[in-house]
C-alpha cells in the first residue's frame, strides 16, 4: 500500500521497504549457507582409490601396519598373538567400524626379520606356509565377524586420526609352523573389507579392541 | 518501528537462524557406508624357541635294573621334550631317545651294557626347538645275562 506523506509526497510502505531489506539479507545468508554446505559437502575421492568407493563424496579407509604399540601376546605355535594396525580416515567426519572380513584360513602371513617389514624371511613367507592366519578365518574369503567395540576414526585432522589399533589374539598360528618363524614379524594377510558408515563418537588412541568369533 | 514491524523482523530473523542451524547440522553423511582402501596391512610379532631345560639328572630305576630314569624341570610355554642319549662320553655325540613326551621325565627302555649320558630340549609345537640342556652324569648298565646291575655316577 502506498501512503500519501506529510507533505504530499508519495513513498512506499515502510513495512514493505524494511521487509525487502531483510528479505535481502535472509536471501543472501542463506544462499551463502548452501554455498559452504556445498562446497564442504563434495569429498574427492583419493587418487589411488578402487571401485570400492562410494558416490557423491565418501573416501576410503585405510589400514597400515604398525609395530607400535609392540604386542602383548606374541605368537607361539599352536596359539593366538596380537595384531596392531593404524586407521586412517580421510573424510571431514568421523567413521565407525563394526565388522571386518577376512581372506579364508589357507591365505597366510608373510614373515620379516625386522618390525619395519622391509626384510623377508624367505623360509617364513606366504607361501612356505608361515602358518600364521587371521583368527576365525574360514575357507570362504570375505567371512565377515563383529568387532567387540566398534571403533570410530574422527574426522580428517583430528585427534585420533590415525587411530593405532591392537586387535587382541586376533592372529592364528598353528603347531606345524617352521622354525624359521621363530621370533619372526608378520605381515598379515589383507582384510578383504570392513563393515563402516559415517559418524560416530571418536575412539581414543590407542584402542584394544577384537573378533572373538 | 512499530510492533508489527517487529513482529514480522523477529520472524524472518528466527527463520534465518533456524535455516542456518540445519545447514550445519549433524555430522555430513551420517550413516553412510564407507568402504576400505585395499590393500590393508596388520603386523604381529612370533615368540623365540623354548629355552633349555635346566641340567636333568639321571637315575638308576634300580641297582638291579637295566633301566634309567631322566628327569627334568620345566619350561615356559614348551608343549613337548625330547630326550637324547650318548653312550661314548658326555661330550657327545648324542642321538634321539624318545620324542613327544608331555612330561618333565622319562624312563628308558632296559639297557645294553654299557655307559649312558642324557640331555633334554624343549620344543614349542612340531618344530619349534630349543637348545639342548647340559648332560646328565653318567649312568652305567651291566647286563650279566640274569642279573643287571646300573650304577650312578
Amino acid at each position: 500500500m502506498i501512503h500519501k506523506a506529510k507533505h504530499g509526497r508519495l513513498r512506499p510502505n515502510r513495512w514493505s521497504r524494511r521487509t525487502s531489506i531483510v528479505a535481502a539479507v535472509l536471501g543472501a545468508a542463506l544462499a551463502g549457507t548452501a554455498a559452504y554446505a556445498t562446497s564442504n559437502w563434495v569429498v574427492g575421492l583419493g587418487s589411488s582409490s578402487s571401485g570400492e568407493a562410494e558416490s557423491g563424496g565418501v573416501s576410503n579407509l585405510t589400514i597400515t601396519a604398525v609395530a607400535s604399540p609392540s604386542p602383548t601376546n606374541l605368537l607361539y605355535p599352536g596359539g593366538d598373538g596380537d595384531v596392531v594396525v593404524t586407521i586412517s580416515n580421510p573424510n571431514p567426519y568421523p567413521v565407525t567400524i563394526t565388522a571386518v572380513q577376512l581372506p579364508t584360513d589357507t591365505t597366510y602371513a608373510d614373515g620379516y626379520s625386522d618390525p619395519g617389514l622391509s626384510t623377508t624371511e624367505t623360509s617364513c613367507s606366504s607361501s612356505t606356509p608361515s602358518d600364521v592366519i587371521w583368527n576365525f578365518s574360514t575357507a570362504t574369503s570375505g567371512s565377515s565377524h563383529t568387532l567387540s567395540t566398534p571403533l570410530t576414526v574422527a574426522a580428517s585432522g583430528q585427534a585420533g586420526n590415525p587411530l593405532a589399533v591392537t586387535f587382541s589374539n586376533d592372529a592364528s598360528m598353528t603347531t606345524d609352523a617352521p622354525a624359521a618363524c621363530e621370533d619372526t614379524y608378520f605381515s598379515m594377510p589383507s582384510l578383504t573389507g570392513v563393515t563402516a558408515v559415517a559418524g560416530g563418537t571418536a575412539t581414543a588412541s590407542p584402542a584394544t579392541d577384537s573378533w572373538s568369533s | 518501528m512499530g510492533s508489527k514491524d517487529g513482529r514480522h523482523f523477529a520472524v524472518m530473523c528466527a527463520a534465518t537462524g533456524v535455516a542456518l542451524g540445519l545447514s550445519a547440522g549433524p555430522a555430513w553423511g551420517s550413516g553412510w557406508p564407507v568402504s576400505l582402501q585395499p590393500p590393508s596391512a596388520a603386523e604381529a610379532h612370533a615368540g623365540a624357541a623354548p629355552g633349555a631345560p635346566g641340567a636333568p639328572a639321571a637315575a638308576c630305576t634300580s641297582a638291579t635294573s637295566a633301566t634309567v630314569k631322566v628327569t627334568w624341570s620345566e619350561v615356559a610355554d614348551a608343549s613337548t621334550y625330547s630326550v637324547y642319549e650318548a653312550t661314548s662320553a658326555a661330550t657327545g655325540p648324542y642321538s634321539l631317545a624318545a620324542s613327544g613326551v608331555v612330561a618333565t621325565s622319562w624312563t628308558s627302555g632296559a639297557l645294553s651294557t654299557g655307559d649312558y649320558w642324557f640331555e633334554v630340549a624343549a620344543l614349542e609345537g612340531s618344530n619349534w626347538q630349543g637348545a639342548n640342556s647340559t648332560a646328565t652324569g653318567e649312568s652305567t648298565v651291566t647286563n650279566l645275562g640274569l642279573v643287571q646291575i646300573c650304577a650312578q655316577t
